[in-house]
């Protein structure tokens, strides 16, 4: 199986007994399944585990795949509704300590304002990104969470509408009306964190895909 | 972005992400060029866009690669077996290999019986004979208790052969009882010993059986058939096989008294003819009641102890093959076995960890947990340990409702694990 193979044609060798072919589904997407697991739930611990727990339902559900769609709307769906589980037992355990830590809160402030102090992330492609990567984060956290999810496996994730319907398990007119929200709602937001001007016109030229 | 009133406005967003066909989208391209209204709509969001890809991919942690590559390779391993079948062929093969494992047994039974009545040369048509009267044996329950020295001894007149629960030595043996009752006078030494408890039903030899003594002494000390005769192979073949019978008979009986309790053990029978002589008088030893006696919570440690060595390692092997085919049934069956037999160190810890995943991969959580709870236990820091602590932790995350990301769980055959009356152990 080439480097050409698709995942749909990875998956199948591995169902029929091919452990490399997972792991090249795994170095594929692996990274970009982390990352939406981080912007979905904000805490690494918790998307660390969530990315082990999609891989493992992954390889136990191979035996049953069925390419009917594509790889990638399987695999997030399995992410996201594993993000959706761990969101709403985090809510009832915060429901439950009201003095948890705010770094806790799935939403908004956990992940915006821990990334910048542990720098962690990748060596920058540009410098003032070590400026503009908190805000931005920021921006995206302060989304609700259900059109955060359509603008991350959107822009981020390259899932169409109409899969991530698929994924959300509500319908593509809902899935496009939240990401409507969505670009205005982080519009608003980077204006207010003061991104705005060269950045957002400068995407003019860039912008389309 | 705001709301409809534009017939093009709706469009805008597909267009910028490129999902329109593209007839659309030049047709939205050209209204653009001439509508201020929806440019600076587009204008803001592809601005939105460029901005937000500003934001870097973190890299995953390396954290759980190298058990997810190990269960993968595992999973791989099942997969290979499974896949090619579709699922009405998968099931033809489970039936196909119940059946030969089946035939297997009947096959090793009919071969210790032979050697054991080798004096009478049955012939062909006494064995198909005996292989179709024990394909019509009804389900009997799995008995299985351990045999106690004070077990009760069953009475001939109870336990009497009858058909439903006649095991397939006794009724090869049958297939000719005249003739051999006859012989077996003239040949006590090995041939006799079956015939002449499955022809009167002799309890005494349960109860001796369940005492050690006759196996240790060969076919000897039998109440009155006197065969004192013999070490050789022959004799503790003769032996073995009485001793199936016995054993038959008395899990027979305690079956009556509580109802099946270990499914397994019966099945995994088949393989196992035990080396004769191995077998013979050295092969019962304490070791072997030892180790059966280890799996403790099951009552099941049937009396025969005396087939540990080999058979243990063959129904392993046999976990192992039916692992290999990815027929879970078969798989949870002879790790059972196995296990019911006393089976230890790396095998152990192989067949509780078969047991594990077979169950899960059936969907019987609840068969699943004792299992996997004893790796944890038994072999806290192996590899499948690791896996099973994994797992469980990624079960206990992601409750009910992520069940619709996952691929319809097979539900598959569940009767595997239920012992088949004609399989049983011989």
């Amino acid at each position: 199986m080439g480097p050409e193979a698709s995942d749909e044609q990875l998956m199948l060798a591995f169902k029929s007994g091919d452990a490399r072919a997972l792991g090249a589904l795994v170095g594929r997407h692996r990274q970009a399944v982390y990352n939406f697991i981080l912007r979905y739930v904000g805490q690494r611990q918790r998307a660390e585990d969530l990315l082990q727990e999609t891989w493992l339902k992954v390889v136990r559900g191979s035996a049953e795949y069925q390419p009917k769609a594509r790889f990638t709307t399987w695999v997030y769906t399995i992410a996201r509704n594993l993000c959706v589980d761990s969101a709403r037992k985090e809510s009832y355990r915060q429901a439950d300590s009201l003095d948890a830590p705010v770094g806790a809160d799935p939403e908004g402030p956990a992940l915006s304002e821990k990334l910048p102090d542990e720098s962690l992330a990748a060596p920058d492609r540009a410098a003032d990104n070590a400026q503009l990567r908190p805000m931005l984060t920021r921006a995206l956290m302060a989304l609700p969470i259900e059109q955060r999810e359509v603008f991350l496996l959107r822009e981020y994730h390259g899932v169409g509408f109409k899969e991530i319907a698929q994924v959300t398990g509500v319908n593509e007119n809902t899935v496009k009306s939240r990401m409507r929200y969505a670009l205005e709602g982080l519009r608003r937001q980077l204006l207010e964190l003061g991104v705005d001007g060269e950045l957002l016109t400068e995407g003019r030229t860039v912008a389309s895909r | 972005m705001k709301t409809v009133s534009h017939q093009y406005e709706d469009k805008l967003l597909e267009f910028a992400y490129g999902e329109l066909p593209p007839h659309e989208a030049e047709a939205v391209d050209a209204h653009v060029r001439s509508c201020q209204r929806c440019a600076q709509a587009l204008s803001d969001l592809r601005g939105v866009r460029t901005t937000m890809q500003q934001l870097p991919l973190e890299a995953a942690p390396e954290a759980g690669l190298a058990s997810l590559r190990a269960f993968a390779e595992q999973q791989a391993t099942r997969n290979r077996a499974a896949v090619p079948l579709p699922w009405w062929r998968r099931v033809a093969r489970a039936r196909l290999l119940a059946a030969l494992s089946s035939a297997t047994a009947l096959a090793v039974v009919g071969l210790v019986a032979w050697e054991a009545n080798r004096a009478y040369t049955p012939s062909p048509a006494a064995v198909a004979l005996e292989a179709q009267a024990k394909r019509e044996v009804p389900a009997s329950p799995a008995p299985t208790a351990p045999v106690s020295k004070d077990a009760p001894r069953p009475g001939a007149d109870q336990l009497g052969p009858s058909p439903a629960s006649t095991f397939s030595a006794p009724s090869l043996a049958d297939s000719s009882p005249k003739r051999r009752k006859a012989k077996g006078a003239a040949v006590p030494s090995v041939a006799e010993p079956m015939d002449d408890l499955y022809a009167t039903g002799k309890r005494e030899e349960a109860k001796a059986r369940a005492q050690d003594k006759e196996l240790n002494s060969g076919a000897g000390a039998r109440g009155g058939s006197g065969n004192a005769t013999s070490n050789e192979a022959g004799s503790a073949r003769g032996s073995l096989a009485r001793q199936e019978v016995v054993d038959q008979q008395v899990s027979e009986k305690l079956a009556v008294q509580e109802p099946a309790q270990e499914p397994m053990q019966a099945e995994a029978t088949p393989a196992p003819a035990p080396a004769p002589k191995s077998l013979g008088l050295s092969g019962f030893e304490p070791t072997a009641s030892k180790k059966t006696q280890r799996w403790s919570g099951d009552t099941k440690t049937t009396a025969d102890g005396e087939a540990q060595g080999s058979p243990t390692k063959a129904l392993v092997e046999a976990a192992r093959a039916a692992g290999l085919k990815r027929d879970l049934g078969a798989e949870v069956k002879f790790a059972l076995g196995a296990l019911a037999s006393g089976v230890s160190g790396a095998d152990r810890l192989e067949m509780l960890n078969r047991l594990c995943t077979a169950y899960e991969q059936l969907g019987e959580a609840a068969q699943a947990d004792p299992y996997c709870d004893r790796v944890l236990t038994e072999f806290p820091s192996s590899t499948p340990a690791n896996a099973i602590a994994l797992r469980r932790r990624a079960v206990q995350t992601m409750p009910s409702k992520a069940a619709s990301s996952e691929a319809p769980a097979a539900p598959a055959a569940r009767e595997p694990a239920k012992p088949r009356p004609v399989e049983r152990n011989q």
